[in-house]
């Protein structure tokens, strides 16, 4: 037993350990998985089934919102947090809120491209968060910002 | 001046709460995991009354569009509306929210009454744990996870180890060696992912991508019913329920000190328990104040027991008290055994600042219930935009500057997306995230320190104690589960 704690590879034994227990449940998980699926007389991998996604989920908000939320990220540092932060919240304000109708854009729907109250509310929302969060971290409480 | 701005950030906290509870989607542990960074600029006990008053109002904040609309603001909440909608539809909206609310409170208070007089004696009997005890009790609480996570027992302790696995993530201090991390990221991991990152990620971040993934459909009170006083609340209400509200309570408590168990669990036992004992149980789930008494004295009565092992032990009771973890590692404070010992003036204060919570809960929201009914129409749609900023305040200020913890946060935002959708649930990863290093150290010690020999984890007394619990709470696992499916398998052939 000693010998698996040698100074060189100690850091080595716990981690390798609770692989093992991962494998062994991973194991465990399949047979499961197996037994109930022979039980019920479906396919093991189901895949014309799975839906990983909800039925007629909003492709356009999720995939949005993970963009935005990458472009963000990427921005904050060339931009600074201020600018970066309006300009985001305002389109992710945008993208949730459906100011811009981006299905009537693309010519995926009628009626009207913009709603100009939504846009405005997108807008003041933008702002007025931005800058009392960059107000209040950045310059009240002296918290590093990007 | 403290007395004023722990007061006022109390205050906040239970307003911030309430909204964060009452808007569909939008959870306890959400309002906790974002808010914290503000703590960044305050000491341990201003931090503690934000914390908790966003902890009890995010859970109390849950059963008004519950009652309203019938949609659960928060897990814990998901048995409040079984009677307390019906009973807003028959006129009595207002009664059933204020039977709710005062039946939150009794749920606090006792909670905290348990909390006060456990935890003290629990601690002093866990400071004579030497590492083996302490490694033992941590594995017993991933058992606990284990055998609670109702039919999917063995996601849970999966999703449990997982985080464990995850903890070890950088360097071993024992002989400064890395492992499992990439060479492009020596320098970022070298201390692992940072918990803040981890948890806003897991509990923010999850959670806008799935209610982007559902379009940000806003609630609207206009659909449902009004907030109608056609019949008013009176303390007679209360009258025969006493022994209802005692159980209650306590059954909330007693799932709040068990590791990993939320406030759902917690609502539906003592639910189930109220309708078991029930003189007129058919009448439960058409308006009766039984029901909406249980749900709502259980799912706050979670909130001091889940304390409990947090202050005695060092471990979380739920995903809440898992984030204000983070808020005592942002003050370099250790939670565990010597916490009440060396922090009796804190811990004094907590006990304070969960009195005053839940009496501001009380009062922000028992008076003025028709006017904060109206929360529920607050468009989650505006409200997420300005949670991402305040993740990513938090997640960046951490460690005062640095861009890679901001990208863990969507790294395990995406995670948390995805166990959701595999059915892996995340509160035993977040515990085993949070005790993963702690469990390796106590190990690596109890080998040390017993010549590398296993056989030290079976010789202490206390350890074996430990070991009868673990085995028993893994019985009652295997014993309700198979439970579970008899009852299927009857329901089937029926």
């Amino acid at each position: 037993m000693k010998e698996l704690f040698k100074f060189k590879t100690m850091h080595l034994v716990f981690p390798t350990i609770i692989g093992c227990i991962l494998l062994i449940l991973g194991i465990a998980l399949i047979i499961q998985r197996y037994r109930l699926c022979k039980k019920q007389g479906t396919p093991f991998f189901n895949f014309k089934n799975f839906h990983f996604f909800e039925p007629g989920y909003d492709k356009l908000k999720l995939y949005g919102s993970l963009v935005l939320f990458i472009g963000y990220i990427s921005c904050l540092e060339p931009m600074g947090f201020l600018w970066a932060s309006i300009l985001f919240v305002f389109l992710f304000n945008v993208l949730f809120a459906e100011s811009i109708n981006l299905k009537v854009l693309f010519g995926k729907a009628e009626g009207a491209i913009v709603n100009a109250k939504s846009l405005l509310i997108s807008v003041a929302v933008a702002v007025i968060a931005s800058t009392f969060i960059w107000w209040l971290f950045g310059i009240v409480f002296n918290i590093t910002l990007p | 001046m403290d007395v004023l701005l722990n007061f006022g950030l109390a205050v906040l906290g239970v307003v911030v709460g309430i909204i964060f509870g009452a808007i569909p989607g939008m959870t306890a542990t959400m309002a906790v995991a974002v808010f914290l960074p503000l703590t960044y600029a305050f000491d341990l006990v201003p931090a503690l009354f934000l914390l908790l008053g966003l902890y009890v109002g995010g859970i109390s904040g849950g059963l008004i569009p519950a009652i309203l609309i019938n949609i659960p603001g928060t897990p814990s909440s998901v048995c409040t509306g079984f009677d307390g909608h019906p009973m807003a539809r028959r006129g009595e909206g207002e009664r059933a929210l204020k039977i709710g609310i005062t039946s939150s409170l009794i749920g606090g208070l006792m909670s905290l009454l348990v909390l006060a007089l456990l935890t003290p004696p629990l601690a002093r009997l866990a400071i004579k744990f030497s590492a083996v005890e302490k490694f033992l009790i941590i594995l017993f609480a991933m058992t606990v996870i284990a055998a609670l996570s109702k039919g999917s027992m063995t996601k849970g302790v999966f999703a449990g180890f997982l985080g464990v696995l995850l903890a070890l993530i950088g360097e071993f201090t024992n002989n400064n060696k890395m492992r499992m991390v990439p060479d492009m990221f020596k320098m970022q991991l070298r201390g692992g992912f940072e918990l803040l990152p981890v948890l806003i990620g897991l509990f923010a971040i999850a959670q806008m991508f799935q209610e982007a993934e559902k379009g940000m459909k806003s609630t609207n009170l206009n659909e449902g019913v009004d907030v109608s006083n056609a019949v008013k609340f009176s303390l007679k209400d209360f009258k025969g329920q006493g022994v209802n509200l005692v159980r209650s309570g306590l059954l909330g408590t007693l799932m709040g000190i068990l590791p990993g168990v939320g406030g759902s669990a917690a609502s539906l036992i003592a639910y189930s328990q109220a309708k078991s004992w029930s003189k007129h149980p058919e009448k439960l789930g058409t308006g009766a104040i039984e029901g909406l008494v249980a749900s709502e004295t259980s799912n706050n009565g979670l909130t001091g027991g889940a304390l409990v092992p947090l202050l005695s032990l060092g471990i979380p009771g739920d995903s809440t008290t898992a984030v204000l973890i983070g808020a005592f590692m942002l003050q370099g404070i250790q939670v565990g055994p010597l916490f009440i010992q060396q922090n009796p003036a804190t811990w004094n204060w907590i006990l304070l600042a969960l009195l005053l919570c839940n009496i501001l809960m009380f009062v922000l929201m028992f008076f003025p219930i028709k006017h904060i009914a109206k929360i529920v129409n607050i468009k989650s749609c505006r409200l997420y935009p300005v949670i991402v900023l305040m993740c990513i305040v938090g997640a960046y200020a951490i460690r005062s500057g640095n861009m890679f913890d901001v990208w863990s946060l969507l790294i395990f935002g995406i995670l948390a997306y995805v166990f959701g959708k595999i059915g892996l649930p995340t509160a035993p990863f977040l515990i085993g995230f949070i005790l993963g290093g702690d469990l390796e150290k106590y190990f690596m010690s109890a080998m040390n320190g017993n010549d590398y020999n296993l056989l030290c984890f079976f010789q202490r007394p206390i350890a074996l104690v430990i070991w009868v619990l673990i085995i028993g709470f893994l019985g009652y696992a295997i014993w309700d589960n198979s439970k579970g499916k008899r009852m299927e398998k009857a329901g089937m052939k029926d």
